[in-house]
């Protein structure tokens, strides 16, 4: 067993995978990679199928050492990496030679980045996942964030695709982000509302974290009709009294009694966790059969993602 | 019964009149149904107060196909005749200010001493109405309408983990440390979620719960941390 060390850390780290679907019953929390895309070209890129847990981390750099030989890619954001001082490839399967130490500057596009490893990650499964929530203690050290001197257990695989890469379209930045949305929930009391999400543009705040995003923009009156508690969902849109509403992304509360127009659409959600704070968006209203056709292309266009094997 | 999107992926079902021990029956009822149908195409059922959101994977599951099912579901939402608690789970609950920021100040607001509180807050029979916020909250419900306050105006920042607390006709123990608006008269001494049990929650969706006062000592042996 070899490890990977963490020497110096943002303020979000943690181990995720595709997270705990169907355990909301029980109030624990989807969580799971904010970025699935980026988590699973990651895990291709290295060889891990079906695939493993990873690094996540956000607003900050990552510093890790490698105790023994590892193969790795990074994902999810743009920015400078290196090994022992070298100039590290993003998006590609590149060899963490052992006692090497990987340096991952603060992201310039993107919030969320992931650390494959090829092999896999000595953690527990609980609830059929290895991610972390801290707020339920699950996962890694009881979910708590990463932190420098941790020691994340490695079983190496050595059998993987080095020089496997990705080159990812370039996007261009938008001026206004489109966050498709399933208008539901509390839509049909209140109309005005509803008109009111989809004329006005919103930006995102600096208040966002895996639980969710909080948008600033004119106030939004929901008829405050008073709401028992009932489930959310990935991507609800929350009213607080305050009128400035909340996207949920992964760690949302299984419960709220906020009222809600309806739920970003899963890929528009990664959009706006990876989105600066400052980004100005709005809300377009979508049909539930444009939402599936919308997955199944992505999905389609997921499985035909051509990896290329260069010699850098 | 009324239906909604939740998202990409659920149906919200909304059944009419407030919420009581039988509709939680009855929307208990309508997941399991709905689970024994279309079996592993739905991921999830949970229960709110009055409502049961179903999370399903629309491509094994047409959406039309889910909510004709349910509504064509017969239910039985007689409420008048309210069944008995078959078993009643006894929670040992420490009353005291030293863990209880707002016992003394809640007691103060409605009018009443600390120990009529406690005897009207332990004295009544709760029903578990729908687990969320966190795993081990149970939203219990319903408060005696003589101990029903609004929320906090200012969430305390951090509610001690075990805290009993109460807001307008409910109450409810957070299971762990966490941000909270809810008026803290008591702590428990027992664990209410614990990932490697069976079940999972100490208290769940269909329960009947009652607290029963405890003294220091008691709580202590129990496990309970001051």
């Amino acid at each position: 067993m070899s490890g990977l060390e963490i020497l110096d850390a943002g303020p979000i780290v943690s181990i995720q995978d595709q997270g705990r679907l169907g355990c909301a019953h029980l109030g624990i929390t989807q969580s799971g990679a904010i970025d699935p895309f980026a988590w699973r070209l990651g895990q291709r890129l290295v060889g891990n199928t079906p695939p493993e847990a990873a690094i996540e981390f956000a607003l900050g750099g990552l510093s890790v050492r490698a105790h023994t030989a590892l193969t790795i890619a990074l994902t999810g954001i743009s920015t400078t990496a290196t090994i022992d001082d070298v100039p590290c490839d993003l998006n590609r399967a590149v060899a963490l030679p052992a006692n090497s130490i990987l340096k991952v500057d603060y992201p310039i596009r993107g919030n969320y980045g992931y650390l494959a490893v090829a092999g896999e990650l000595d953690i527990a499964h609980q609830f059929g996942s290895k991610a972390s929530t801290s707020r339920e203690g699950l996962g890694l050290f009881a979910g708590r964030q990463l932190r420098a001197g941790d020691v994340i257990p490695v079983s190496a695989n050595h059998n993987s695709g080095l020089g496997r890469c990705y080159r990812p379209p370039h996007i261009k930045p938008t001026n206004v982000l489109d966050l498709r949305y399933i208008p539901g929930f509390q839509v049909r009391a209140c109309a005005e509302a509803k008109s009111a999400l989809e004329s006005r543009t919103f930006q995102t705040t600096t208040s966002a974290n895996r639980m969710g995003v909080r948008l600033e923009g004119q106030a939004l009156t929901m008829n405050t009709i008073p709401c028992w508690s009932e489930a959310a969902c990935l991507g609800a849109i929350q009213v607080p009294p305050d009128g400035q509403p909340i996207v949920l992304l992964n760690e949302y509360q299984t419960m709220g009694g906020y009222p809600k127009p309806g739920a970003v659409l899963s890929t528009d959600c990664v959009r706006l966790a990876q989105a600066k704070h400052g980004q100005r968006l709005r809300f377009v209203p979508i049909t539930p059969s444009e939402a599936d056709r919308i997955l199944w292309l992505e999905r389609s266009y997921e499985a035909e993602q051509r990896l290329s094997n260069s010699a850098r | 019964m009324e239906w909604e999107l939740a998202g990409e992926r659920g149906i919200i079902f909304t059944l009419p009149g407030s919420p009581c021990p039988t509709l939680t029956k009855t929307l208990l009822a309508l997941g399991e149904s709905l689970k024994a149908e279309f079996g592993g195409a739905i991921t999830d059922a949970v229960p709110g107060y009055v409502t049961l959101a179903i999370f399903f994977n629309p491509e094994q599951l047409n959406r039309d196909t889910l909510v004709q099912s349910a509504l064509a579901t017969p239910l039985d939402t007689d409420t008048t005749s309210p069944a008995p608690p078959e078993k009643t789970l006894r929670i040992p609950i420490y009353y005291h200010p030293e863990v209880a920021p707002d016992l003394e100040p809640t007691a103060d607001q409605l009018g009443m001493s600390v120990a009529s509180l406690i005897e009207q807050h332990s004295a009544n029979d709760y029903f578990a109405f729908a687990n969320g916020f966190a795993p081990g909250f149970c939203y219990l419900g319903e408060l005696p309408e003589a101990l029903a306050l609004p929320r906090r105006a200012t969430p305390r920042y951090q509610v001690t983990a075990g805290s009993l607390a109460i807001a307008e006709r409910q109450t409810a123990i957070y299971p762990s440390a966490s941000p909270g608006g809810w008026h803290v008269l008591g702590r428990c001494p027992l664990r209410l979620f614990n990932p490697n049990a069976a079940p999972v929650n100490r208290i769940n969706v269909g329960d009947w719960i009652r607290f029963e006062p405890i003294d220091r000592s008691r709580f202590l042996g129990l496990g309970g941390l001051i």
